[in-house]
């Protein structure tokens, strides 16, 4: 396998970067590296919704039940990397902002709110019979994720209140110089190499899953 | 349901009016927006949670975080973007309801 190893070599080169080569942050010191972890892992979680959504439009149109299979692998490794965008954000926002969760910013709230949003997949999914109709719900509702996340998105740039800074914004190429960019999308890839590796993995592990499941049946 | 959500703010928004200030048009208009965008939703996700164990409990679930944007909508009473809602998820919701109540 290579992606194990490609993955290492750029998890390994993305934490020399932000560490060693990365400029310190004038303002807020060295805590502003873990922006290096924070963003890119909530961007792979994104990445992980919009892989999943892909899935589940190729089970809608092909009726594969491989890609209904490898929609919830995709949702799952998206709410893994969720849940550290969170703790990631929360570590970041003690050590910026005094605070561990601020409720009047939209950008946290809504953030959590698409991670809710995604941990019901898993209460829709697991609550309805294993067949057909379940493969359906998961493609409906993956699917209205991915629609989801731009509307929230919208819904956060309406608000005016803000202390979470926008660094992607019309001036992005801008708000960072070129030693930051490397660090940043060095880490990005590490993070997407991250997610490939953990997904085949997964994806891996409920296959055989399934084919022992098979030979259970076919044996009793 | 959209009937039961007018019947329901028929009642409710003139108390409103009432206790804080009057009504305007932008608050009808706004009112009438996110009710289109609860039933388009609730609609969808209660066809697919009525399909599981502990449907009481699923909707809501589903439902909740779906609907945030327009509590975001009408509380900023954004009504372009109430609209905008709407559009989008009645098209994904009326694309979609056949794969959820086909019994294949």
């Amino acid at each position: 396998m290579k992606l194990p190893a490609l993955t290492t070599v750029a998890f390994g080169a993305a934490v020399a970067l932000i560490f060693f080569y990365a400029p310190t942050d004038a303002d807020q010191g060295f805590s502003q590296r873990i922006f290096y972890f924070h963003v890119p892992i909530a961007l792979t979680s994104y990445a992980c919704f919009g892989w999943g959504a892909w899935k589940a439009l190729r089970y809608l149109r092909t009726r594969d039940e491989r890609a209904d299979l490898e929609s919830y692998v995709a949702i799952h490794q998206g709410v893994i990397f969720g849940a550290l965008t969170l703790v990631t954000g929360s570590i970041w926002a003690r050590a910026s902002w005094g605070v561990w969760w601020s409720w009047s910013e939209n950008q946290l709230v809504l953030f959590l709110v698409l991670f809710l949003f995604y941990c019901a997949y898993f209460m829709l999914r697991f609550s309805v019979d294993a067949g057909p109709p379940r493969m359906n719900m998961s493609a409906v509702y993956a699917l209205f994720g991915v629609v989801l996340i731009p509307v929230s998105f919208l819904a956060i740039r309406l608000s005016q209140r803000f202390i979470h800074p926008v660094v992607f914004d019309s001036h992005a190429p801008s708000n960072m110089t070129g030693a930051q960019w490397l660090s940043f999308l060095v880490s990005f890839a590490a993070m997407l190499l991250l997610f490939a590796t953990l997904y085949n993995v997964e994806l891996a592990g409920k296959r055989i899953d399934a084919h022992l499941r098979e030979l259970r049946e076919l044996l009793s | 349901m959209l009937a039961f959500l007018a019947a329901a703010e028929v009642v409710a928004l003139p108390a409103f009016a009432a206790f804080f200030h009057g009504l305007n048009g932008r608050t009808v208009a706004a009112v009438a927006l996110a009710d289109l965008g609860i039933v388009a939703v609730g609609t969808l996700f209660g066809a697919m949670a009525v399909a599981g164990r502990a449907r009481e409990l699923l909707l809501p679930l589903l439902f909740l975080p779906a609907a945030i944007p327009i509590v975001v909508g009408g509380v900023g009473g954004y009504l372009w973007f109430l609209a905008l809602y709407d559009a989008i998820f009645a098209v994904f919701a009326w694309g979609t309801f056949e794969y959820v109540i086909a019994e294949l």
